[in-house]
């Protein structure tokens, strides 16, 4: 029966194409898998996984690292500022940030500022372009990112401490420590990054004033596995940022940003033969002040809590992966601009995949229901295919959505609760080509995707600016990714480069979206011989309209950044290794945001001990 | 080559030219600037604002005009322009600082860039500008006035008004201080440059919202309709009810014997002899988006300039009507355009 309700379904949603698989999924079983519908449920889209010897080597937060590494675009006003990346063309509110598979998104702006993330604490970092919102909810429109910390219980017992000082004063320190035995897993990870940030703005005679930071960051994670095929674990983080922000003018007054952020989530997972039940229960609490001027601190505060219990129930059956979501949600925020209110969500998901010989397919759907506003019904549908050894293809349609946030709903005076939630419909197609000795993957793959019922804060009477859905986006483009490698006796080659051309245009003007560029091209190059790595990283972006209006003049200008990394592992002492970086070597005079200059060339030295 | 050869031939040109003439009409083909006859608008920019200047007939639109001169930025956020003999001082809210310019050329001169925390209006009197500070947005408690010596361009002293402040105004040698704060406040007050002290303090009405000086008479736009406060004796001296047809009126500005208001898209004018508040649009425009419909209104010389601001994301529409309502000209700047200045 449930088989020829799936079967009709999918007949119905891909009528004329016939397929079949591909992916097996390989999980070690001393590892714990955390985020468990990305690992199973990405049908018909591309996930790109980085490890943590790669989350380190990037200096900084996650818009360092995404910038280097993916075709996401980042703005930011001034190195270190507010940072919100366009992924596929889309906002920083509709790209969800998901940590230990928690939409983490900030309540009140429905973003999360990539220059508060540290990502060098986590044990992996995944990233899937496309819709993601039937597994995780509001904002998974542009795409997913995903941290994650890993469990094992192979009772290694490791522990590492990074260091890291470069121009500007700027210092990052990690320390991470990992113990386990068969039943018991603990990870702990510290990382601090302070910068004085002043930076001299290439060809003026100015310099970043007001640019310092500090973000402390802390992962606690503990697992026990208890009988009967029962696994608790609890996974938490601390993050403690003190940030100024960056003068346009030396006189201006000088402003700061405090956010102190904490999460916790515990998870009962237990196994049965073909069920596996995961209960979770998570609290999250966000704080941030705003101070406009420091020398007459007149902080404004907001405070948003949320609490939610997530039920999932994966069901394996030969071929068939099923896994039935339930998930209550309750946010309540106050603050000195927002009228103190609650938003309760309740979803309910049903996802399911085959695999049939050569064919993968999937399909999924969701419901929320919310006390502020009517939520759309959610599905993502995707095929893969594996047509020879050497060449897949992957399909996916789904819808997503974003919920209007706090600040959307209940800002005093302005905010509205009759506003509908934005709503995207989109299509995504790639190819795949890999050898068959892994040397050369090739992917390319197109989008589209049409947005509509987007929400703007524009101005109404009185100066004061109120959300509206006002905008209607299509984007579409193309993604492509390349890697190789090869190896010539102890010459180690690697390289990688991805490209992204993005349209992303507003219906009613039919202009490109403000700072979105058409072109981005980012690269790498790693040659190692025995214990030296030579590493050089290039960034190419194109320019950018910063007005709506598309003149010829409204543009920042395309730029190329190039690093260059040189590791040295230490042959008396193995564990100890020593890098040097040079960032931005040509000295390219550069802008995210219109009149906030980026850093020139700079360095940084790297040492690194694992035990 | 073919370049330099240009440049030497258009040297010799003018070395002729200018041989050939007398000093007095030398004078008169090359004014004192490029900014003459015409008028400025002040674009509040996003954040880093502008000054555009259109010639008196319309033909002329010149933008970013201090830049371009100067190769320099106004700072972010720009309120407000206030004049005195040959200099305009330029008032950024987000940056703290004035930058005087020889109000023809836009040469810059100086800048005002210490003692000040969110200027926003400035008038001048006896050598010296009143400009009004909002210092934290949050509460009028801290709001002052800086008294600027004009010779210096210092910050003379610094006197605290104990309410909201907006928009400021000179009349007899006294000086005006709108109490609002974009819709919060209802009062007026007036301060002696003499004694550099506030003297006095009148309720004009809820929901004031703009206002305009003319021959000893404020003209204010409040909730309850039209107030004209007599400024020698500083009382009310007549009230127009609002009429029933009109929600609210915005935006008063006062030209040649009558006065001007908008409501909604509509621009409105009552002769001031008249009896009651005229409630028949003289002209209603589109705009293009619902909000940012007058950013910028005044009238001047019989003709009705009208600053459209969209959605701040794109440079601002100019559309200049007669008094009759026929539109005579349509133009855009820069973002945010929020007033006219007229030279």
């Amino acid at each position: 029966m449930r088989y020829n309700f799936y079967v009709s379904i999918l007949t119905c949603l891909w009528s004329t194409l016939v397929f079949s698989q591909l992916d097996s999924i390989q999980t070690l079983n001393e590892v714990l898998v955390v985020d468990r519908q990305i690992k199973t449920f990405s049908t018909g889209q591309l996930v790109f996984d980085f490890s943590k010897t790669e989350l380190q080597n990037s200096p900084g937060t996650l818009t360092d690292f995404l910038q280097q590494e993916t075709t996401l675009f980042l703005k930011q006003n001034g190195y270190g500022m507010v940072s919100s990346p366009s992924f596929r063309g889309t906002t920083a509110q509709q790209t969800a940030v998901v940590w230990n598979g928690f939409n983490i998104n900030s309540q009140f702006n429905g973003q999360t500022d990539f220059n508060t993330l540290l990502v060098d604490g986590f044990d992996e970092l995944s990233v899937r372009a496309g819709g993601g919102s039937v597994a995780y909810g509001t904002g998974a429109i542009g795409g997913s990112i995903h941290l994650k910390n890993e469990m094992r219980f192979d009772g290694e017992t490791e522990v590492e401490i990074n260091s890291r000082y470069g121009s500007f004063n700027t210092l990052q320190n990690l320390a991470k420590v990992s113990t386990s035995n068969d039943t018991w897993s603990l990870s702990m990870a510290i990382s601090r990054l302070s910068s004085d940030n002043d930076y001299d703005w290439p060809n003026t005679n100015r310099q970043n004033v007001n640019g310092e930071f500090e973000h402390h960051n802390l992962n606690l994670n503990l697992s026990t596995k208890l009988k009967r095929k029962n696994t608790l674990t609890y996974h938490g983080m601390y993050y403690n940022g003190d940030r100024h922000f960056s003068l346009l003018f030396p006189t201006d007054n000088k402003s700061k940003y405090l956010n102190e952020d904490h999460r916790h989530a515990l998870t009962w997972e237990s196994d049965f033969q073909d069920f596996k039940s995961v209960l979770k229960m998570a609290y999250f609490d966000e704080k941030y002040q705003y101070i406009a001027n420091i020398d007459t601190p007149n902080p404004a505060e907001s405070h948003a809590k949320t609490a939610l219990s997530r039920y999932s129930l994966h069901y394996n059956i030969k071929d068939f992966d099923f896994n039935f979501l339930s998930e209550f949600n309750y946010s309540s925020a106050n603050g000195d601009d927002l009228v103190e209110d609650y938003r309760t969500v309740t979803a309910f998901a049903l996802l399911a995949k085959n695999h049939f010989q050569k064919l993968t397919s999937e399909v999924s759907f969701r419901q929320e229901f919310s006390n502020v506003y009517d939520s759309p019904f959610l599905f993502s549908t995707g095929l893969n295919y594996d047509w020879f050894e050497f060449f897949s293809t992957k399909m996916n349609i789904s819808r997503n959505f974003r919920m209007p946030t706090f600040n959307d709903l209940f800002w005093e005076n302005a905010g509205r609760t009759d506003l509908k939630p934005e709503i995207s419909n989109q299509a995504e197609i790639s190819g795949i080509l890999q050898t068959k000795s892994k040397n050369l993957k090739i992917s390319v793959t197109g989008f589209y995707n049409d947005i509509t019922d987007m929400i703007r804060w524009i101005p109404a009477e009185n100066a004061v600016w109120k959300p509206e859905n006002v905008d209607e986006v299509e984007t579409y483009g193309l993604e492509s990714h390349i890697h190789f490698q090869q190896d010539f006796n102890q010459h180690k080659f690697r390289a990688n480069a991805s490209y992204a051309y993005t349209i992303s245009e507003n219906k009613l003007t039919g202009n490109q979206l403000t700072y979105v560029p058409k072109h981005k091209l980012t690269s790498g190059l790693v040659y190692e011989i025995q214990k030296f790595k030579l590493q050089l990283q290039g960034i190419y972006n194109g320019e950018l309209y910063t007005r709506s209006s598309n003149l010829p003049n409204d543009i920042l200008e395309d730029y190329v950044l190039l690093n260059f990394i040189m590791t040295y592992q230490i042959p008396i002492f193995q564990n100890f290794t020593i890098s040097a970086q040079v960032r931005n070597l040509t000295d390219e005079a550069y802008q995210t945001v219109e009149n906030r200059p980026m850093p020139g060339r700079h360095y940084f030295i790297n040492m690194n001990i694992n035990i | 080559m073919i370049n330099k050869f240009k440049f030497f031939t258009l040297l010799l040109l003018s070395i002729f030219i200018v041989s050939c003439s007398d000093d007095d009409s030398i004078d008169d083909v090359s004014p004192e600037g490029d900014y003459q006859n015409g008028f400025f608008v002040l674009n509040e920019g996003s954040p880093v604002g502008s000054v555009s200047f259109m010639s008196s007939d319309f033909q002329e639109l010149s933008n970013s005009i201090y830049e371009n001169k100067n190769d320099a930025l106004l700072g972010s956020y720009l309120q407000s322009i206030f004049f005195e003999d040959d200099r305009a001082y330029i008032i950024s809210n987000g940056s703290n600082i004035i930058t005087v310019v020889n109000r023809y050329t836009f040469e810059l001169i100086d800048t005002i860039d210490s003692d000040l925390n969110i200027p926003m209006f400035g008038t001048t009197h006896n050598g010296k500008a009143y400009v009004v500070n909002i210092a934290d947005f949050s509460t009028g408690a801290d709001d002052y006035l800086a008294v600027i010596d004009l010779e210096t361009l210092e910050v003379e002293t610094t006197v605290e008004i104990g309410d909201f402040a907006e928009e400021i105004y000179e009349d007899n040698g006294m000086i005006y201080v709108q109490n609002t704060n974009y819709g919060i406040g209802n009062s007026v007050s007036k301060f002696d440059p003499n004694s550099n002290t506030f003297v006095q303090t009148l309720e004009v009405g809820e929901g004031l919202n703009s206002t305009d000086v003319e021959n000893g008479k404020m003209f204010a736009a409040t909730s309850e309709g039209l107030k004209i406060v007599d400024l020698n004796s500083f009382s009310i001296e007549n009230t127009w009810e609002l009429p029933n047809t009109l929600n609210s009126i915005q935006n008063v500005t006062v030209d040649d014997n009558a006065v001007f208001y908008t409501s909604g898209t509509s621009v409105y004018s009552t002769d001031l002899g008249a009896e009651d508040l005229s409630s028949e649009a003289i002209l209603t425009y589109e705009s293009n988006s619902d909000y940012g419909v007058f950013y910028g209104f005044k009238v001047e010389d019989s003709q009705i300039y009208i600053a459209d601001a969209g959605a701040f994301t794109e440079a601002g529409t100019i559309l200049v009507y007669d008094i009759s309502g026929q539109l005579i000209a349509d133009f855009t700047t820069d973002i945010g355009p929020n007033g006219f200045y007229f030279q």
